[in-house]
C-alpha cells in the first residue's frame, strides 16, 4: 500500500433545502455533510462509520458527484496530476465515471427487476459504447466468474437470486469499467453473517487482484475493522475522529468512538459486570444541529465549553495520522474496545 | 499476506451450477393469473365476444342487421326448444313459427304461435350472402332455419322489425373496437406525460400537474355536447365518433399520468437508477431502459381498466345522440330505442344490449384486476 | 410430568405454505419448550423459518396459503394447558390470549403501527380491548408505559403519529404497546435489526429490565448470534425449518456441536481478529425443494453419505444440549481420539 493520495476531499458541504408551504419556499437546510475533509490513499480501504443519518451516504455520493456538493473541493489524482472534479464538464465527468464506481446497500433495490443479469452487468459497457454486443457478453461472462457466479445465470432476472448473489451481481457491474476506486455504501449490511463473510472475502480478493482502492461505508464497527486500514468516524455531518484501525481500537480519542465501541454486541462474557456501554438519546436532527460540539447532547463528558465552542479536528498526541475533534482529547481517559470485552486478540 | 489466487477461489463461496429449478417470472405470473377464476372466465368471455362480434358477426347472425321484416314488428324472442307441446323430446332444437296481427284497439302487434309446425334449427346453413372477413364471399351461417324466409328471432325484433340478435352482434363490432382507439391514445399521451413529470421533477412536473388539474376540472357531459356540436357536419357518424374518442383521450390521459408519475418518482429514487447514473448513463438511457420497462405492467393494467370506461363512454354518448348515429349501430344506439318506459314494459327484450354492455365492462374489469394481481400480488 | 414453571411447549410443529411455486416447508417438525421468565433466542440465516415459527406461536400464520400442518403448541395459562393449535385463529379464545397474555413485536415497527392513529390511541385500543379500561385510565396507562420504555415527554408524545417518531422511538412505542397488558410471553421478531448498535443496546437493556419487572418470558429472534448472545439464556439454532442445535448460551458459544453453528460463529467478524473469515458456501436451500437426508448436507464440510440419505437424529450432548447431526463435533472428537 502506498501513501500516495488518490482523492483529496476538502471542506465538503452538502446542504439539502427544506421546502415548506404551497410556494415551496426554502425554510432551512438539512446539513447532511458539514465541512468534511479527508483523503483516500491509493490502494487502501478507508472505512467510514457512524449511526444512520450521520451523512455517510451523502458524503460517499457527493465526492463522486452523484449528488452535487454544496461547497468544497474534491481532487482526484489521474496520471500523477490532481484534478478538481467539481469543475468537470459533462465529457470529463463521463470519463471520470469509469474510474470510480459504487456498490450499494440494498441487494433488492439496487438491481433493476426488469433487466436480466446480462443487461445489468453490461449496462456500464453499453453506456460507454465499449465493444460489440458479443464482446460485451463475453466480458459479462468473465465478470460473473470473477465474482463467483455461474455463467448459466446470464439470462436470469434479479428476483431469482438470493441477497448475496444479487450483491455479487452489483459488484460485477461495478467492476465492468475496471475502476480504480470503489465506494461500497453499506455493501454487506443487509446480508446474513455467513453471506456477509463471503462478500467480504470476495471484496478483499478483488482488491488484491485488481489493485483497487475502497471507501467502505458501514455502521458495523466489526465489519469496518475487518476490512479497513484507516477509519473515519462521522457524527451529524462532521468527522469526529480519523485513525488507523489499530489506533482507533487501542486508543479511541473521541467520546463518540468510545460509545460506538462500547455498544458493539459481543455475544460472550464481558469484562467485569460486562454491560454494554449505553449511549443515551438519538442523533439530533441535522436540520437543527446543537451549537458548540454537536455531540454534547449525548456526551457523558460534556462541559460548558462544549455547548459554546465547536472543537476542531486536531492531531492526537504527535501522530499526524490520528485526529479527533474534542476539547478534551488529551485529558480524557477513554476506554479502548478491549476494556469492554475479553476477546482474545492474539491473532493480531 | 496477500491471498493467492488459489485461495481466492476457495472460500468466498462460489456458486455451483444451478441445481434448484427456479420458475421464470413469466411462469409464476401466468400461474398466479390462472388461479384467479374470475379473470380466466373474463378472458374466455372476451375471446368469445371479440370472435363472434368483431371478427365474424355476419357468420354468427342469421339475419342481416339492417333488414326490415315488416311482418314482424316488435316480435318477442323465440326461445329454441327441445320438447314440443305434446311433451315429445326432439334431439334437434326447434322454434314454432309465429304470425302477427294488429290489435286494432291498442295498436299493438299481437303474436300467435303456430304449434302445428316445428321449424328445426340447423347449423352451417345458407342465408344472406356476405364477405367473410371482408374477403371471402359466402352465404354460410352458423345457424338458421332450413327456409331462411321463416322467422327466427332469438332476441326478438325492434320497431322496424329488425333482428335484435344480429343488431347486438353488429353493434358490438363498433362498441368493442372504437373505444380502443381512445385507449391507445390515452396510453401514449398518459405514459409520456407521467414519465416526464415523475422523472424531471420541478418546473416540468409542475406544468404537467397543473395542466392535468385544469383538464380534470371540466365537467364532461357539457364538454362532449359542445364538442359534438362543433364537429364538421360533413363527417360520417363513425368519423365523428373517432374524433370524439380522440377528444376523450385528450382529457383522460390525466389519470394514467398521475399514477405513472408516482411510480416513476419511486423508481427514480431507487438504487438501480443511482447505479445507472454512477456508470454515466444519460437521462434518455435511464428513461428508456429503466423507467419505461418498469412502468409497463402499470400501463397494461391501467389501460385494461380504462377500456370499459371507453365502452361506457361510447354507449352513453350514443344514447344521448352524440356518438354513433343510425343507420350505423352500436350498443349505445340500440339502447336509445329503449329510452321510453312503455317500451321497456312492453318490449323488455330491447334492453338486451345493456346486458352485453355489462358483460363486456365487467369482463374487462375482472381481466384488469387479474393482471394486476398476477403482476404485483402485494398491491392492495 | 410437566415442570411447574413451564409456559409453552412446542411439539413437532410443521408449517407449510401452498404457493404457485409449490409447497414451501417453512417449519419442519420443531419442538422446544420455554419456562416462565426465561429468554430463549432463535438464530438462523434469512429464510430459515424463524418468522413463520414465531407467527405460528400466536396463530398468526398468513392465510389462506399458510397453515399449521402438524404438531401442537401448548400454552400453560395459570397452570392450565391450552392447546393453541386447536383454537380458531380468529376466534374469541385466541384473540383474548393474543395481545393480552402473549404479545409480539416486529422488525419494522412502521409496518405494525397504523400511520393514521396516534401512538396513544393505538396503545389505548389494546388496553380497552383486553383490560376493559375506560378512556381516561387507558390514556394514563399509555403515558405510563411510554415513560417506562424511555420515551421523553411521554404526556406530549402520546398524541403524536408514528411517522413523527424516529426508528428507535417507534420500536420503544411498539414495546410499550406489547407490554401494556403485562403479557407472560413476548415474541420479538428481530426487533433491533433495523436499528443502530447504539440504539440496539438501549432497546435490549430496556427489554431485559422490563422482563425482570414483570417476569415475562421472551422468545427473541435474530439472525445475529452476537445479539442473541447479549440477551438469551438459551439458544435455538434453526436451519431450513429444523432446530439443529439447542443449548444454554455458554454452550453454544464455547462448545458448539453442529457444523452449522460452528460455521455461523466462524463467519462473524470480530474486532481484533485478523484471520480470514470462514464463510459457508452456497445458501439456504429453497424450502420448496429440500434435499433428501440432512438439509445442511450440500453446504456441510462434515457431510457423509449417510447424511445425504437419512434425516439426522437428535442427539443429547449433555444436560439441556441437543444437536440434530450424525457427525456432531464431540462425536468426531471421540472418533478421532
Ligand atoms: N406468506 C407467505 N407465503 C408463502 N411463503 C412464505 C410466507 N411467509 C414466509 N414464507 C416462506 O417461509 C420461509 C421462511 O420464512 P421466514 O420469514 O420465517 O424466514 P426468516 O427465518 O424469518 O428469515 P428472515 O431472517 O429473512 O426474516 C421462506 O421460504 C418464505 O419464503
Ligand atoms: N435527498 C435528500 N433530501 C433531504 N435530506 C436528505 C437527502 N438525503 C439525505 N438527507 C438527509 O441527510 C442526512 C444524512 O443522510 P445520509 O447521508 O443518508 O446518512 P447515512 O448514510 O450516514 O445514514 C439525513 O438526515 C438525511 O435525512
Ligand atoms: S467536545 Fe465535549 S461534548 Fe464534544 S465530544 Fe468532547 S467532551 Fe464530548
Ligand atoms: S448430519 Fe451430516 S450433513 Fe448434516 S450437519 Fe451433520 S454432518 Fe453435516
Ligand atoms: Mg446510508
Ligand atoms: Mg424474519
Amino acid at each position: 500500500m502506498s501513501t500516495e493520495t488518490l482523492m483529496r476531499v476538502s471542506n465538503l458541504k452538502k446542504y439539502f433545502p427544506i421546502r415548506k408551504g404551497v410556494l415551496r419556499r426554502v425554510a432551512g437546510h438539512v446539513k447532511a455533510v458539514d465541512d468534511v475533509s479527508f483523503q483516500i490513499r491509493q490502494g487502501e480501504t478507508l472505512g467510514m462509520v457512524g449511526e444512520s443519518g450521520c451523512g455517510k451516504s451523502t458524503t460517499g455520493r457527493s465526492i463522486i458527484r452523484l449528488i452535487e456538493p454544496t461547497a468544497g473541493s474534491v481532487k482526484y489524482r489521474t496520471a500523477g496530476q490532481e484534478e478538481e472534479i467539481t469543475h468537470f464538464n459533462k465529457t470529463q465527468m463521463k470519463a471520470f465515471r469509469q474510474r470510480v464506481q459504487m456498490v450499494f446497500q440494498d441487494p433488492f433495490s439496487s438491481l433493476d427487476p426488469r433487466m436480466s443479469v446480462r443487461d445489468t452487468v453490461s449496462e456500464p459497457l453499453f453506456v460507454h459504447r465499449m465493444g460489440s454486443q458479443k464482446e460485451r457478453t463475453e466480458q459479462v461472462k468473465e465478470l460473473l466468474q470473477t465474482v463467483g457466479l455461474s455463467v448459466t445465470h446470464l439470462n436470469r432476472f434479479p428476483h431469482q437470486f438470493s441477497g448475496g448473489q444479487r450483491q455479487r451481481i452489483g459488484i460485477a457491474r461495478a467492476l465492468a469499467l475496471r475502476p480504480e476506486l470503489i465506494i461500497c455504501d453499506e455493501a454487506v449490511s443487509a446480508l446474513d453473517v455467513s453471506v456477509q463473510a463471503q462478500i467480504l472475502n470476495l471484496l478483499q480478493d478483488l482488491q488484491s487482484e485488481f489493485g483497487l482502492t475502497y471507501m467502505f461505508i458501514a455502521h458495523d464497527l466489526s465489519v469496518i475493522d475487518y476490512i479497513s486500514d484507516r477509519i473515519v468516524v462521522m457524527y451529524l455531518g462532521k468527522i469526529v475522529e480519523v485513525a488507523t484501525k489499530q489506533q482507533l481500537y487501542d486508543n479511541p480519542s473521541h467520546p463518540y468512538t468510545e460509545a460506538l465501541l462500547g455498544a458493539i454486541p459481543i455475544g460472550e462474557k464481558r469484562v467485569g459486570e460486562g454491560k454494554r456501554l449505553l449511549l443515551g438519546g438519538t442523533v439530533p436532527s441535522p436540520a437543527n444541529p446543537p451549537p458548540g460540539c454537536t455531540f454534547h447532547t449525548r456526551c457523558p463528558y460534556a462541559a460548558d465549553i462544549c455547548r459554546q465552542k465547536e472543537p476542531v479536528l486536531e492531531s492526537v498526541a504527535n501522530s499526524g495520522d490520528h485526529q479527533a475533534a474534542c476539547h478534551f482529547t488529551t485529558e480524557l481517559e477513554l476506554k479502548s474496545f478491549y476494556d469492554f470485552s475479553q476477546v482474545d486478540r492474539s491473532g493480531a | 499476506m496477500e491471498p493467492t489466487n488459489v485461495q481466492l477461489r476457495s472460500d468466498h463461496g462460489f456458486e455451483d451450477e444451478a441445481t434448484e429449478t427456479v420458475l421464470s417470472q413469466r411462469t409464476v405470473r401466468f400461474r398466479r393469473f390462472r388461479r384467479n377464476r374470475l379473470a380466466v372466465a373474463a378472458v374466455i368471455v372476451l375471446a368469445v365476444l371479440y370472435l363472434v362480434m368483431v371478427a365474424f358477426p355476419e357468420f354468427f347472425s342469421n339475419h342481416f342487421y339492417q333488414t326490415h321484416h315488416a311482418d314482424y314488428v316488435y316480435a318477442p324472442p323465440q326461445i329454441p326448444r327441445f320438447v314440443d307441446e305434446e311433451g315429445t323430446f326432439h334431439l334437434r332444437p326447434f322454434v314454432y313459427p309465429i304470425t302477427s296481427e294488429l290489435d286494432m284497439e291498442t295498436f299493438n302487434w299481437v303474436y300467435t304461435t303456430d304449434t302445428s309446425q316445428r321449424n328445426h334449427i340447423y347449423f352451417f346453413t345458407r342465408g344472406y350472402s356476405y364477405d367473410l372477413l371482408g374477403l371471402f364471399p359466402t352465404d354460410i351461417h352458423f345457424f338458421g332455419l332450413e327456409d331462411p324466409e321463416q322467422p327466427l328471432f332469438l332476441f326478438g325484433t325492434d320497431r322496424l322489425g329488425r333482428d335484435v340478435f344480429s343488431r347486438i352482434l353488429f353493434g358490438g363490432r363498433v362498441s368493442l373496437t372504437v373505444g380502443l382507439v381512445g385507449v391507445f391514445l390515452t396510453i401514449i399521451i398518459g405514459s409520456f406525460m407521467g414519465t416526464m413529470s415523475g422523472y424531471f421533477s420541478g418546473p416540468i412536473d409542475n406544468a404537467v400537474q397543473r395542466l392535468a388539474e385544469v383538464l380534470m376540472s371540466f365537467p364532461s357531459i357539457p364538454l362532449w355536447a359542445a364538442l359534438g356540436a362543433a364537429l364538421p357536419s360533413g363527417w360520417t357518424p363513425l368519423q365523428n365518433f373517432f374524433a370524439i374518442s380522440v377528444i376523450l383521450s385528450l382529457r383522460n390521459w390525466t389519470g394514467l399520468a398521475r399514477e405513472l408519475r408516482g411510480k416513476v418518482l419511486s423508481f427514480r429514487e431507487s438504487e438501480y437508477t443511482l447505479a445507472a447514473k454512477c456508470v454515466g448513463a444519460s437521462h434518455l438511457h435511464i428513461i428508456v431502459r429503466h423507467m419505461i420497462p418498469n412502468s409497463m405492467s402499470h400501463i397494461i393494467v391501467i389501460s385494461t381498466l380504462s377500456i370499459p370506461f371507453m365502452i361506457l363512454a361510447e354507449t352513453s354518448l350514443s344514447f344521448l345522440g352524440l356518438g354513433i348515429q343510425p343507420p350505423s349501430t352500436s350498443w349505445g344506439v340500440l339502447l336509445q330505442a329503449a329510452q321510453q318506459v312503455n317500451v321497456v314494459l312492453e318490449q323488455p327484450w330491447l334492453l338486451l344490449p345493456g346486458i352485453f354492455v355489462v358483460i363486456a365492462v365487467l369482463s374487462f374489469n375482472f381481466l384488469g384486476d387479474g393482471i394486476r394481481d398476477a403482476l404485483d400480488p402485494y398491491s392492495s | 410430568m410437566t415442570e411447574p414453571n413451564r409456559l409453552v411447549e412446542v411439539n413437532d410443529l410443521e408449517v407449510v405454505f401452498d404457493t404457485v411455486e409449490g409447497r414451501t416447508h417453512a417449519v419442519n417438525g420443531v419442538s422446544f419448550s420455554m419456562d416462565a421468565g426465561e429468554t430463549v433466542g432463535i438464530v438462523g440465516e434469512s429464510g430459515c423459518g424463524k418468522s413463520v415459527m414465531s407467527l405460528a406461536m400466536l396463530q398468526l400464520v398468513p392465510r389462506p396459503h399458510g397453515k399449521i400442518a402438524r404438531g401442537s403448541i401448548i400454552y400453560y395459562q395459570r397452570g392450565k394447558a391450552v392447546e393453541i393449535t386447536k383454537l380458531n385463529p380468529t376466534g374469541k379464545a385466541m384473540r383474548a390470549l393474543r395481545g393480552n397474555e402473549m404479545a409480539m413485536i416486529f422488525q419494522e415497527p412502521m409496518t405494525s403501527l397504523n400511520p393514521v392513529y396516534t401512538i396513544g390511541e393505538q396503545i389505548m385500543e389494546v388496553l380497552r380491548l383486553h383490560q376493559k379500561m375506560d378512556n381516561t385510565r387507558a390514556k394514563q396507562r399509555a403515558i405510563e408505559m411510554l415513560e417506562k420504555v424511555g420515551v421523553p415527554d411521554a404526556a406530549q408524545r402520546v398524541e403524536e403519529y408514528p411517522h413523527q417518531f424516529s426508528g428507535g422511538m417507534r420500536q420503544r412505542a411498539m414495546i410499550a404497546m406489547a407490554l401494556s397488558c403485562t403479557p407472560n410471553l413476548l415474541v420479538a421478531d428481530e426487533p433491533t435489526t433495523a436499528l443502530d448498535v447504539t440504539i440496539e443496546a438501549q432497546i435490549l437493556e430496556l427489554l431485559a429490565e422490563l422482563q425482570r419487572d414483570i417476569n415475562m418470558a421472551v422468545l427473541f429472534i435474530s439472525h445475529d448470534l452476537k445479539v442473541i448472545g447479549e440477551i438469551a439464556d438459551r439458544v435455538i439454532v434453526m436451519y431450513a425449518g429444523w432446530v439443529v442445535e439447542e443449548a444454554m448460551r455458554e454452550d453454544i458459544f464455547q462448545n458448539p456441536q453442529h457444523p452449522y453453528t460452528r460455521s455461523l460463529l466462524a463467519a462473524i467478524p470480530r474486532i481484533g481478529r485478523r484471520e480470514r473469515l470462514v464463510s459457508i458456501p452456497g445458501r439456504v436451500p429453497s424450502l420448496s425443494q429440500l434435499p433428501p437426508g440432512c438439509f445442511f448436507a450440500p453446504r456441510c464440510p462434515a457431510a457423509t453419505d449417510q447424511c445425504r440419505r437419512e434425516e439426522p437424529q437428535v442427539f443429547t450432548v449433555n444436560q439441556g444440549h441437543t444437536v440434530k447431526c450424525w457427525n456432531y463435533w464431540d462425536k468426531e472428537v471421540q472418533k478421532t481420539s
